[in-house]
This record gives structure tokens, sequence and C-alpha cells, in this order.
């Protein structure tokens, strides 16, 4: 067990920021956690580097209970904040130096992690530029080469591709799952569905501060009865037809607007040719169709009632 | 030893904080070497115009008017530059265009008439005092003891006295204007100020992101904070000293001979400044603008109280609340290098840098103890 | 409005800088004309500063006291312990500004006619002038009362002939065509006001200027339909009312430093509009920081050195009769100085006259002039900007 959360209870004043949380983070995954914002991630990964103080609960890093001066533990894991986190007056070298410095005395050794972990971002060209001088993306990366330079065996990534253009997105996902096949936990979180679904293999869905859904995102996705949402482009849709459409076996639900309509079906199959089938005996014509699978933003809809983006 | 560098490095390319610690104050250096490079030098001393209005004949007229013409400063100089009026109306005239500073009218008594009491109209005023209380002298001792009296209009006017030999101060300036540059040294010292804040808002969690990364790494966090203190302390010490050599040599400042005083005083100051700058950025509530505002507004008032503006302001201090002049940590350093300089005394430099370092002790406790907590209660 | 309102509210986000440069002001300016006591007319305003006078007596014959019997009128003469930390200190903290030290066996020496007389030693602040000065008073006695004793006097007739003269002296009277009031204490006031236009332009017009014009600001300003003039006229309004406020301050001020007399002065108006030519240079100045400076920290470094060195040059905070000739040349390149200069002249003036309202004239159109050649460079400023941009 790399990390265990129990009742972890954070308020902030009036408010409930975490209300009796509970995590458990197996070695060698890459935990995603999932939620809006607001939702409770960052307190949670700020609450687990014992950078918080929380008002109830117990947190266990590697089994062993972290606290502020936890050092030991404090080796091993390495972190991306949310916010880029360097020095304007250092180089990018000199940056991931400082940083991996304060994880490794050795200077032979901090030399070769730090190239590495310049090699590992692909900021080898970069290697004196001020972070003044760097985009948004490449600025990102060098974010990230600051909290892996160490190697370490826990990753904690807050949020590390918020404002970064989609090439550099592709290019830290690959990474962080280059990270996790080198050995690394790794923990993600993101109010991005996609990103979460694309390199996640565990996900926690957050809201409130509570933990309402847990699992892979097949056994999410298993969790709703939502099983594939079906598109088509109408012209001209009666009341009586949507009434029949609604007869259809599977059908959870029904809407039209703008042209579009829309239907939902829970598991099932055939569930397009039967539609299909209906339009035609009806003599409806019918433009574009496309069916989508169940994202996570549905199984956050059908659970908390709202949508994932606000 | 790595973290000891790369502080130094950073404060180095930071450009604002060097702007504050050296451009500002040998600019602000230079300013005082121009205006004060030249005030007090008694050789632009320039004979004072004096009308005199010559009306009836009076018996005394012809010696006062020999007198006031003859009349030299210490240096050899003329002090009056006597011009005659025939009436007083002329005079007042004369007067008025400012051809002459005052005029006097010969009388019974000695009248002066001036615009305005300044130091070179009671040069004036002091002669004709002088002749009225020589010229009652001899009438007294004419009326009482008319035997005496041409020795004592011979040895009044021999102008023999006790000579009055200075016992000097043990140091050695002698500028009164020095001290607008020792508080500009104190000004410099206490702009450490602005570093120590940004070292004291970059290790906290909840203040900044930097803050936060460090404070998850495995490095104690006492062990940077310290780290970060020393070495801005080393580096503005350095920065210090140049401003101080650039004072003293370049616009010829009197700090007196005994350098590693001088240097310590600097840096203590340095110390003090650094802890106070960190003092801001660790206990009050704020942004770092609001910060940072705070950090000028503590060197410049520090600094006002201390006579940046008026040299003079120290003394009232002293008159309506002298515990500000012991403990105002600008006033201390240009206190200890005045005790250093112009009276050559170690006792009261000492006090003066006890109380300062013991006040930038303060500084860093407070700040200490408020960093030890290491969980924050928000972020 | 909008532009006007929004003027306020960055100003408002400086009222930390715009307090602490009120605050250092109405120091310096309320403990300068502090200085000044109370009402100095005529005669009265040339008795020297008084002196806390120590004398240490090691003699202990009747010297000491017929010095202290004579001066005791114009200084504090007190005896001091002869102790040389305890002395050092009274000087170090200028509990006294001069210390006489008698050696043992002055008086006898004095006395004896065949030899010269010892040596008295002081002590003194250096570079005091107000010490200094009481020296050349305390020699001028002693030379009248070894000159007494030389033609035959004993020390303590020469003492009494000494104290029955002590108070002929000559007599002064201010010209009748200057003003009694002179370097009063609202003089004093006014003289210091430059440190407060100055600083708080740079801060009112330049930070707020600085503000606007950074570039997201200003481009989306640009985007915005409200027409440039309305913009212009917005930040002029703002500017205008700040600067009033700024001058009905150091009104009120001056109203409550001398208790309302100020508004019976008949040099008041003249006073005012001197300072009024001092405000509109100062928030030209402004003008030029927030066009040329780069950040804000860059404004405050600017601030600082412009507005010592402004007032020092200008004789704000060391009297222009302490310059000597070539510092005075040079001064004479500054509004500061004029505005100074212009200040003492309104101070001594009984009545206008055609001369010195011709000099007054000429000298607030000197500032004038300054406060419009820098408004002008900015705008050249400006317009050199724009056409880089574009």
């Amino acid at each position: 067990m790399v990390v265990k959360i129990e009742n972890l209870v954070k308020r902030y004043g009036d408010l409930v920021a975490l209300d009796h949380f509970n995590l458990e983070i197996e070695e060698g995954e890459i935990f995603g956690l999932l939620g809006p914002n607001g939702s409770g991630k960052s307190t949670t990964i700020h609450c687990l580097l014992s950078l918080l103080e929380y008002d109830k609960g117990t947190i266990e890093v590697f089994g062993q209970e972290m606290k502020p001066n936890s050092y030991e533990l404090k080796k091993d894991i390495g972190v991306i904040m949310q916010n880029v986190a360097v020095f304007d007056e250092l180089t990018v070298y000199e940056n991931i130096d400082y940083f991996c410095g304060l994880y490794v005395k050795d200077r032979a050794k901090r030399k070769k992690l730090v190239c590495e972990a310049i090699a590992f971002v692909e900021l080898e060209d970069y290697k004196k530029f001020y972070p003044k001088k760097l985009s948004g993306g490449l600025l990102r990366r060098l974010n990230i080469a600051c909290g892996i330079a160490h190697k370490p065996k826990l990753i904690i990534l807050d949020e590390p591709t918020v404002a970064v253009d989609p090439q550099s997105r592709n290019k830290i996902l690959e990474g962080i799952q280059e990270l996790n096949r080198q050995g690394a936990t790794v923990i993600y979180t993101s109010h991005y569905m996609e990103e979460v679904e694309q390199i996640c293999t565990r996900i926690a869905i957050m809201d409130k501060g509570k933990n309402v859904a847990l699992g892979t995102k097949d056994e999410l996705k298993n969790m709703i009865d939502l099983g594939e949402t079906i598109s088509v482009e109408v012209l001209e849709l009666t009341d009586t037809l949507q009434e029949d459409i609604r007869k259809l076996p599977h059908v959870m639900k029904v809407e039209y607007e703008n042209h579009l309509l829309k239907v939902r079906f829970s598991k099932g199959k055939h569930n397009l040719l039967r539609l299909f089938d209906l339009l035609k005996e009806k003599e409806v014509g019918f433009g574009g169709v496309h069916s989508e699978l169940p994202t996570l933003n549905d199984v956050f809809l059908e659970i908390t009632g709202k949508e994932l983006r606000d | 030893m790595q973290h000891f560098l790369y502080r130094i490095k950073m404060t180095l390319r930071e450009k604002t904080g060097i702007f504050w610690a050296m451009v500002f104050p040998v600019f602000l250096g230079m300013l005082f070497y121009f205006m004060f490079g030249n005030i007090g030098n008694m050789e632009q001393f320039s004979n004072v115009k004096a009308g005199v209005i010559k009306d009836e004949d009076d018996i005394h007229k012809d010696m006062f008017l020999t007198l006031l013409k003859e009349a030299e400063t210490e240096e050899g100089m003329k002090m009056f530059d006597v011009r005659e009026y025939e009436t007083e109306e002329e005079a007042a005239k004369a007067l008025e265009e400012e051809e002459i500073e005052g005029y006097i009218l010969m009388g019974d008594r000695m009248h002066l008439t001036v615009t305005e009491s300044n130091t070179r109209t009671t040069l004036l005023k002091t002669f004709l005092d002088q002749y009225e209380q020589n010229a009652a002298l001899i009438t007294e001792t004419a009326i009482n003891d008319p035997a005496k009296t041409p020795g004592v209009v011979e040895s009044l006017f021999a102008g023999d006295s006790v000579s009055i030999k200075e016992i000097p101060l043990k140091g050695e300036d002698k500028d009164p204007y020095t001290q607008y540059f020792y508080a500009l040294i104190s000004m410099t010292c206490l702009i450490a100020s602005m570093i120590g804040m940004g070292n004291g808002i970059g290790i906290q969690a909840d203040l900044s992101s930097l803050g936060a990364r460090r404070n998850v790494a495995p490095t104690k966090k006492m062990v940077q904070v310290l780290t970060d203190f020393f070495a801005s302390l080393f580096l503005y010490c350095i920065m210090v000293s140049i401003v101080l050599a650039i004072v003293i040599f370049v616009y010829k400042q009197d700090f007196g001979s005994n350098a590693g005083m001088i240097l310590l005083g600097a840096w203590a100051g340095s110390f003090t400044g650094l802890a106070g700058g960190m003092l801001i950025g660790v206990v009050p509530n704020g942004g770092r603008a609001a910060k940072e505002g705070l950090c000028v507004a503590f060197f410049m008032v520090s600094s006002f109280l201390s006579g940046l503006q008026w040299v003079n302001i120290t003394y009232y201090i002293e008159k309506y609340c002298p515990v500000i002049n012991r403990i105002n940590p600008a006033t201390l350093v240009v206190n200890a290098f005045k005790s250093l300089a112009v009276f050559g005394d170690t006792k009261q430099y000492m006090v003066n840098l006890a109380t300062l370092l013991g006040i930038g002790i303060l500084f860093l406790f407070i700040s200490i103890m408020k960093l030890r907590r290491t969980k924050y209660a928000s972020i | 409005m909008q532009v006007f309102k929004t003027y306020f509210r960055l100003i408002n986000s400086y009222k930390g800088i715009i307090i602490l440069y009120v605050a250092i002001f109405m120091g310096v300016s309320i403990i300068l004309s502090g200085s000044v006591s109370g009402s100095e007319t005529g005669e009265e305003s040339f008795v020297a500063e008084r002196l806390d006078i120590g004398i240490i007596d090691r003699d202990d014959g009747i010297f000491a006291k017929g010095l202290t019997d004579y001066f005791k009128t114009e200084h504090d003469v007190v005896d001091l312990e002869d102790d040389e930390d305890a002395v050092l200190n009274e000087l170090y903290w200028r509990e006294v500004d001069y210390v006489l030290v008698i050696p043992k066996g002055f008086e006898e020496s004095l006395e004896d006619k065949e030899n010269k007389a010892m040596e008295l030693n002081c002590m003194k602040v250096p570079g005091s002038f107000d010490s200094s000065f009481f020296e050349a008073e305390l020699t001028m006695y002693l030379s009248k009362l070894t000159g007494l004793m030389e033609s035959g006097e004993s020390l303590s007739e020469a003492f009494d002939m000494m104290l029955n003269i002590r108070d002929e002296k000559a007599e002064v009277t201010m010209a009748s065509f200057v003003n009694e009031n002179q370097g009063d204490r609202v003089t004093m006031f006014f003289q210091f006001v430059p440190y407060l236009f100055i600083t708080l332009g740079i801060t009112g017009v330049g930070m707020v200027l600085l503000t606007f014009n950074k570039k997201e600001v200003k481009d989306r300003m640009e985007c915005a339909p409200t027409p440039l003039r309305n913009r212009i006229a917005g930040m002029s309004g703002g500017i205008l009312v700040f600067g009033a406020g700024l001058f009905i301050l150091v009104l009120v001020v001056a109203v409550i430093l001398t208790n309302g007399e100020v508004v019976k002065d008949s040099r008041t108006p003249y006073f005012m509009l001197n300072m009024f030519s001092m405000l509109l240079f100062s928030l030209s100045l402004g003008f030029l920081t927030g066009t040329v400076a780069k950040n804000n920290n860059a404004i405050s470094g600017i601030n600082n050195i412009v507005s010592l060195g402004l007032c020092f040059i200008g004789g704000v905070m060391v009297p222009q009769e302490f310059f000597g000739d070539s510092v005075l040349k040079v001064a004479k390149f500054f509004p500061t100085y004029w505005y100074v200069k212009t200040n003492s002249a309104i101070s001594k003036m009984a009545s206008m006259t055609d001369t010195m309202a011709k000099d007054i004239r000429n000298q607030v159109l000197v500032v004038l002039a300054y406060a419009v050649v820098i408004f002008a460079l900015t705008t050249v400023v400006i317009s050199g900007k724009r056409k880089s941009a574009a």
C-alpha cells in the first residue's frame, strides 16, 4: 500500500472541504483524482503532503504515518503542484539542480539525475534559459522536471496540464506513463476527464469533499445504467413520434432540440438498429448520426446530478 | 553549500533588489556629495556688505569706521565691505535693492537695520555689540578712574585674550554633513529588508507555490531558512561594503579609521535589516505587494527618524522621546558610526551595536518561531 | 466617468505609500517649523539660540561663578562633573553643546601679570555653528576681562564691570519694508511643501498612470468604445481632484499649525500662488515618471531619488544661505530653488512693492515653465511611443 487515507476531515471555517474522505492507492498505479473545481482534490493532496492542517483522520505513506518531519518518506515523493513553482532568477538547469539538491546531496549523482530529468522533459535546448523566456508548455515541463528529477517512488501531480497547449499536454501525459512504467506510483488530479480516462489505471471521483465513486474507468462506466447515447439530425419530429421513441426498449431519455435528437440507451444491443427502423417506418428523413459511449462525465452526472464541467 | 550559492545567484540576478541595495544609495550619495561638498567650506566666505550713514560729526566716527573696515576674520579676510551713504533714505533704498545687507546709524548707541537675521547679519551685530561694550567700559573707567583710561583703551584694543584650546574628540570627522552619509549607509543596511521579505515569503507554503515545493522536500525547513538567510546576509554585507567604500573613497566622507569596526557596524545593520524584512515576510498577513510596501515604509520611516531628510531630527527626538533613538535600527547604525568617527568612543559604539544586533536577533527569533509551524491552516 | 472613478480606485490601492509620504512630510515640516520658536519679531530674532553650556571647574575659584553670572541670561550654564565618559555622553546626545574646562591654577595665572595666562580648554560638538558662535562670544568676553585686569582691576572688579556693561549692545531693527513675521512657522512649513508635492505627485500620477499604461490594460482600453478624449478627460479630472486634495491638505495643516492666523496673513495669497506653481510642476513630473518608468519598483526608486534630490539641491532642507557658490549655480537650474527663494521673499514681505511683485512673478513663472516643459516633454515621449508601437 503506497497511500492510505482514512476518515480525513478538513474544514475551512464552516465549509467542509474534505468530509470523511478515504483513499487507498496500490504500488504501480496511475491513480486519478477526478472532480470539478473546488471538489477537494488539491486539499487532499496538500493534506497528504502534510502541508495542511486537518481536523480528523489518518494518512499513511509507504505504510508509515505522514508527518511534516517525515523526511525519510519525503525523499521518495515527487510533487508537481498546480502553479508553476520555479525560481525566476535561476535557469532551467539551475532550477532543477536546486530542487534536486533538496533531495539528493551527492553532487555526481545529482548531476546525472538532473541531466536525465532534462532529457526526460526534452528541454535540452533550453538548459540556460530563464523561466520567463519559456512558453507555457515548456514552463510546465520544467515544473515537472523539478518535481521528478530525484526519481521518486511516488509522484503526485496536481493539475499539471492547466493552460497547456495540446501538443505539450500529450508529451506530459506520455511522460507520466513512462515514469509509471519505470516503476513510480502516480497520483494524478485533474478536472479534465479525457486525460484521466487516457492514462489512469484507477480513478476516484470526488465531489464536495467525498469520494463518490472508485474503480477502473470501465468499472466506473459499468456502475451506471447508461450504455450509449445516439444523436440523430432530424429536421422535424412530432411529439407523438418522440413518445414512440420513448417506448422503444432500453431507452432512458429522449431530447429534441435544434433539430437534433438525442436518445440515451441503457445497456442492450441493437439500439441503433431499432431506432433506425422506427424512423424509417414513420418516414422521417434524417441526416448525420453518431453514437457515443458513456464518458466519465456521464458517470459523474449520474452520480451527482450535475456536470463535471460547470 | 549548493543552496547557499544558488541563493546568492538568485539575489544577484534580481535586478530590482540590486537597484535598491546599491544603485539607489550610491545615487543618493552622489547627490549628497555635490550638495554638501562645498558647504561649510569657509574659503567661500564673502565679506558682509554693510552700509554706514555719515551724518553728523561724531567724534567716534572715524575710529569706528576704521575698526569696521579693518576687522578681519581668523583667516585674515576682511569681514566687511563698507559702503557710506549720505542719508538714511539712501541706505534704506540700497538695503531694499539688496546692495547691502544692513546699515548702521551712528548715535549714542549704534543702530543696525537689516532685513533678516542670519549668520551674516549676526556677524555685523556682534561687531557692533563689542564696539558698544568697549565704549561703555572706557566711559566707565573715564568716570571712575580717569588715570586708568589710556591703559584700558590700550589693553582693550590690543585684543589679547585667554586662548581656548579645544580638547579634540577622539574621532576624526569634523563635518556635520557626514551624518547625512551615515544615514545613507544605515538606509542601505535596512533596504536589506526587501531581500529578507522575499526570503520569508519564498519558504511559506501558504504564500508561494515555491514555498510549498520546498516544504515537501526532505531537507529540513530550518536548514533552508537559515541557508537563505546567511547567503543573503553574506551577499548583502559585500554589497553594503561596496556602497561604504564608494562613500568613503569616492565621496570622500570620513567614517573614522577603524575599518573593522565601520564594516562591522554596516554588517550588523544589514543583519537587522534582513531580519526585519524576514519578519515582514513571515508575520503579517497580506500579499507580496503589501509586504513590499511595508518594507519601504520600514526603511524610509526608520531612516527618516535617523536624519536622512534632516539631520537634526535626532536631537529633537532626544528631547521629546529619547527611547526612539535607542531602538530605531537606522538611528542605531548612524549613532554607531557617529560614536566612532566623531567621538572615537568605542563604548557608545558597542552599546549601539549590541542593541542593533539584539533587535535583529529578536526579529529573526520571532520569524523562526512563526516558521516553525510546519502545517498551514489554508493554502 | 469610468476612468475618473478608476483613477481613485487605483489611488486607493496606493494609500499605504501615500500615507507614508504624508507622515514623513508632517514629521519633518512640523518639527522643522516647531524649531522656530513662537513669535520672533524685530530685535528678538537676533537672540542667538539658547545653548546648554557645561563648565568643568578644576580650579574652584570665583572664575566659574563670574562666567556663569555673565552668561546665564543668554544660555543655560551648568556645572559638570569632571568625568570624561559622562561628558562625552552629554555631548553625544547634545545635552550640552559646549563644555568649558577651567584648569587648576587658572585664576592664579590670570592674576599673575608677568606671565601669560593659562589656556582654557573646551569640548564641543564638531561643526555646530551655534557652539562656534558661543566660543567667539566667550573669546571676546575674555579679551575684555583680561584687558581690564591688565589695566589694574582685580578679577572680581573686572567681573562686576563686565556685568555692568553686559546689556550695552547695539540696537537692531528690521527694515520697515520687511515683514516682522519673516521666517516664522508657516514659512518653514510651506518651505517643506515641495517634498510632499513631489513624492505624492509621482505616486498619485506616476504610479496610477503606469497601471493604466500597462500593455494589457492599454490594449483593452484602446479597443473600448470610449473615445481617447474622454479617457484623457477622466484621467485629467482625477489628477486635478487629487492635486486639489493635496493643496487643501497643506492649507488645512497650515491653519491648524498657526491657530488660524494664516487666514488673516496678508502674505497667504502669494504663498498659495507659489505653492500652486510647485503643485503643477510636481503633477507634471509625476506624469513624466509614469510615462518613462517600466514598473512600480522603478517608480519608488525614482521617487525617492528625485524628491530628496530636488529638495536638497533646492534648499528645502538645508538653508540656501549655506550653499557655496558652485552649488548655488547648479541649484538655480532646479525649480525647487526658485520655490524656496520665492517662499522666503514672500515671508519677508510687509507689503507688495513693484520690485517684489516682479520678482515673485518671475520666479513663479520659472517654476511654471518647468511644469510646462516637463509636460510637453512627456507628450513628446508618449507620441514617440505611439509611433514606435504602430
